[in-house]
């Protein structure tokens, strides 16, 4: 299919979402097949099913190429030069499932930058996953599309004002890439605690649930991680197909990380067959022969297959285009499918009162709103990839004249660092409300807001340290 | 071919510095995790030096299942009347309910929230929409509520509800609501407030006639106790030992909901007597 007809297709199903979600603003939450737990039904369906995919695969694209990058693995260098605007996507996908969900979504904005409470795990969500990853990534993004943008500029390309805007203060010499190095590893060492930190919070979203069992817990939050991994890994396998080496990594990570999520979901499974607790027992035999098993066994077989294939191409040390994107869509159905039993089996069947069981059918606006959604995390995946193309290109640029000098580069990014981190440290001491009423407001108004800042704060002295040179002339680059 | 003693020592460097991090990283999270788990902070002591601690003692020998309690909830707090559609799509909201019998039992069981001294709901909620006052209840602010319904998933007695549409009443006069008591707008959780209105107004009563509040005059306060025929529902200062709902409390009779869930709830049943 062509692009120009990719891009219909998907503004198509933009707008079929987009209609849908003004059906539900308009109609109420009614619209959906959500209803009172307990009631026979369940309270989270469909969108925070997939704000849960998409969060947790994005964060586990960017994790695993912020590896790549500390490492140094130039071999991976296509995979994680994709990783970002997929993540990017991923991200902005999942903001648009939770800003579905929410009942009051411009209550949202308004209170949670306001009074947003650390101790709720939500906070984490909006802070470290749709805060400072997606900023953080964002800065990455552009700072590693700089040198192509600055190139784009000397070729006097469409838009060339644009480029030359995006791209002011790179300069083709050496030390400028070596900075670009250097703040490319560092960059990636600072945000991979951020992602992994997300990741574990978005498993404790799913898999901590009072009445459950600690073990239980613990298993649903590691099971979430670890299988946000392979569905990460299923689609940096399909941006990696073209450079072989990469793509064999790709295929043994993911079958390292679908072997471990089925062992982990097995012994859950198992576990849970074992246990006292009458709710988990329910749980565990709605998976295995109740309503749920089709669910179960599929996301098995796909995890299992998806597996066996990964790990046939890596012996084979050969990737087929097909088989890759086969095998990427198998095993994000398989994590799909974890998550929506992880989330939705446990309201219907894991109540540890006699309430009766529940159902969840999901109607028509529901897979408007998430195919909506998933149509225009595509798109901006597509306009980040066209925007953001890296070419090589040995043209030195022509020389100019640079006013700055190291000791102020560092004198700016330190200064930005500390501020940050001091304003986000205040942020959160001010967010956690000390010496206030329990469980009521943070001290002062706003500190949320002032955790973001510090947080964005500090992913700035990134750019500050790349976008201040030497004073060298360019023009000098020796590679 | 010779290695370079300088990559060795960038190696050296870098190994290091990543092992410091990741013990640093380590212990930010254990020390975040603490904070996390930390208890409740300590409750706040009433005007007269002792806490109250709000609570509920249902006797279930004495309960009709007449659903009275249910009734007389849904008038006092402006709960609107599931109409048609709602009703159709099982939407209807209940802040007093009956649990369905548990199997190898006959009878179901009234159930408001169970205010929990260690409440999951409130732990969640990411904007402090719902909290515990320092006589314990916990109470819901509908106009911070952002719609989430995290309270309703955390909740393991299901005792939330979340306004789907757009709340109506018959006839939609306004003259036939409760005052005292805001209407939910659609899109915030609401949820039983053991109609904390009224308990302001008793102490307000109390505090203008400078007489202390009688146990007499609380244990009937809800609505839910008030229109109780068989007087199954009792109200008070759990923290009193004087008080009936205290003396019910300790009774050998008492049960807890899902002790096993550990959050400690504030309303008390008394078994049935075999």
């Amino acid at each position: 299919m062509k692009v120009r007809q990719s891009l219909l297709l998907l503004t198509a199903l933009f707008t079929v979402g987009a209609y849908a979600w003004v059906q539900q603003a308009l109609q109420g939450d009614v619209v959906m097949d959500l209803h009172t737990i307990g009631a026979g039904g369940v309270a989270w369906g469909l969108y925070v099913v997939g704000d849960g995919f998409f969060a947790s695969t994005a964060l586990a694209i960017l994790a695993v190429a912020c590896v790549f990058r500390v490492l140094r693995l130039r071999d991976m260098e296509g995979v994680t030069r994709t990783a970002l605007p997929l993540g990017i996507a991923g991200l902005v996908a999942s903001l648009g499932c939770v800003m579905a969900d929410l009942g009051r979504p411009e209550a949202a904005i308004v209170n949670l930058p306001l009074v947003g409470r650390p101790r709720s795990p939500f906070f984490g969500t909006f802070t470290v996953v749709a805060g400072a990853s997606l900023f953080a990534s964002v800065v990455h993004l552009v700072l590693t599309s700089r040198p192509a943008w600055a190139q784009r500029a000397r070729k006097g390309e469409r838009w060339s004002w644009v480029w030359r805007l995006l791209a002011c203060g790179w300069h083709e010499t050496a030390s400028a890439k070596q900075r670009r190095e250097r703040v490319d590893f560092w960059l990636s060492l600072g945000v991979l605690p951020f992602l992994l930190g997300g990741l574990a919070i978005l498993g404790v979203v799913f898999g901590v649930r009072a009445g459950r069992p600690t073990w239980q817990s613990v298993f649903a939050v590691v099971t979430f991680v670890v299988s946000g991994g392979a569905a990460g890994c299923g689609l940096l396998l399909l941006a990696a197909h073209a450079c072989s080496r990469a793509s064999v990594i790709a295929t043994r990570m993911l079958g390292v990380f679908t072997g471990i999520t089925v062992l982990l979901v097995v012994t859950g499974q198992i576990l849970a067959l074992r246990t006292p607790y009458l709710s988990v027992h329910r749980y565990a035999r709605a998976l295995l022969d109740g309503p749920w098993s089709r669910f179960f066994f599929a996301e098995l077989g796909l995890l299992f297959l998806s597996g066996i294939v990964s790990l046939a191409m890596a012996w084979r040390k050969k990737v087929p285009l097909i088989l890759a994107a086969t095998t990427a869509l198998l095993v994000c159905a398989a994590v799909a499918l974890e998550r929506f039993l992880v989330l939705v089996a446990w309201q219907t069947h894991g109540l540890g009162l006699s309430w009766p069981a529940g159902k969840y059918n999901p109607t028509s606006i529901e897979w408007s709103v998430l195919v909506g959604v998933t149509a225009a995390a595509a798109l901006v995946f597509l306009f980040l990839i066209k925007v953001c193309r890296t070419e090589t290109s040995d043209a030195p640029e022509p020389a100019s004249p640079v006013p700055a000098g190291r000791r102020l580069r560092s004198l700016v990014t330190a200064a930005s660092l500390i501020v940050g981190l001091a304003v986000a440290a205040s942020g959160l001491a001010l967010s956690a409300g000390f010496a206030s009423a329990p469980f009521l407001d943070p001290m002062l108004p706003g500190g949320p807001l002032v955790f973001l800042a510090g947080l964005f704060l500090m992913g700035l002295a990134a750019v500050a340290y790349e976008l201040i040179s030497d004073g060298e002339v360019p023009g000098s680059a020796k590679t | 071919m010779k290695r370079d003693p300088f990559d060795d020592d960038v190696r050296d460097s870098r190994r290091k510095l990543l092992a410091g991090l990741a013990a640093s990283a380590a212990g930010v999270m254990v020390g975040c995790a603490r904070a996390v788990a930390a208890p409740s902070a300590p409750p706040v002591q009433a005007a007269d030096g002792r806490r109250r601690q709000w609570g509920l003692v249902i006797d279930l020998d004495r309960c009709a299942r007449c659903a009275g309690c249910v009734v007389a909830c849904q008038q006092e707090n402006n709960v609107a009347p599931a109409g048609p559609r709602v009703a159709a799509r099982t939407r209807p909201i209940h802040w007093m309910d009956f649990l369905p019998p548990a199997p190898g039992s006959f009878a179901a069981t009234p159930i408001p929230c169970m205010h929990c001294q260690d409440p999951p709901c409130v732990k969640v909620c990411p904007v402090g929409a719902t909290y515990q006052t320092d006589e314990g209840i916990t109470a819901q602010i509908w106009d911070r509520c952002i719609g989430c319904r995290y309270c309703m998933a955390a909740c393991p007695y299901a005792r939330r509800y979340f306004n789907w549409s757009e709340p109506s009443w018959p006839g939609e006069d306004p003259s036939s609501l409760n005052p005292d008591v805001a209407p939910r707008p659609r899109g915030v959780v609401e949820k039983c407030t053991l109609c904390h209105h009224r308990i302001r107004a008793a102490l307000e009563r109390a505090r203008l006639d400078e007489e202390p509040l009688s146990d007499e005059a609380l244990r009937r306060l809800p609505a839910c106790a008030q229109s109780c025929p068989t007087q199954a529902i009792t109200f008070g200062d759990l923290a009193d030992p004087t008080s009936e709902v205290a003396r019910l409390a300790a009774s050998p009779r008492a049960m807890r909901l899902l002790p096993e869930a550990g959050t400690r709830p504030k309303v008390i049943y008394l078994r049935e007597s075999t």
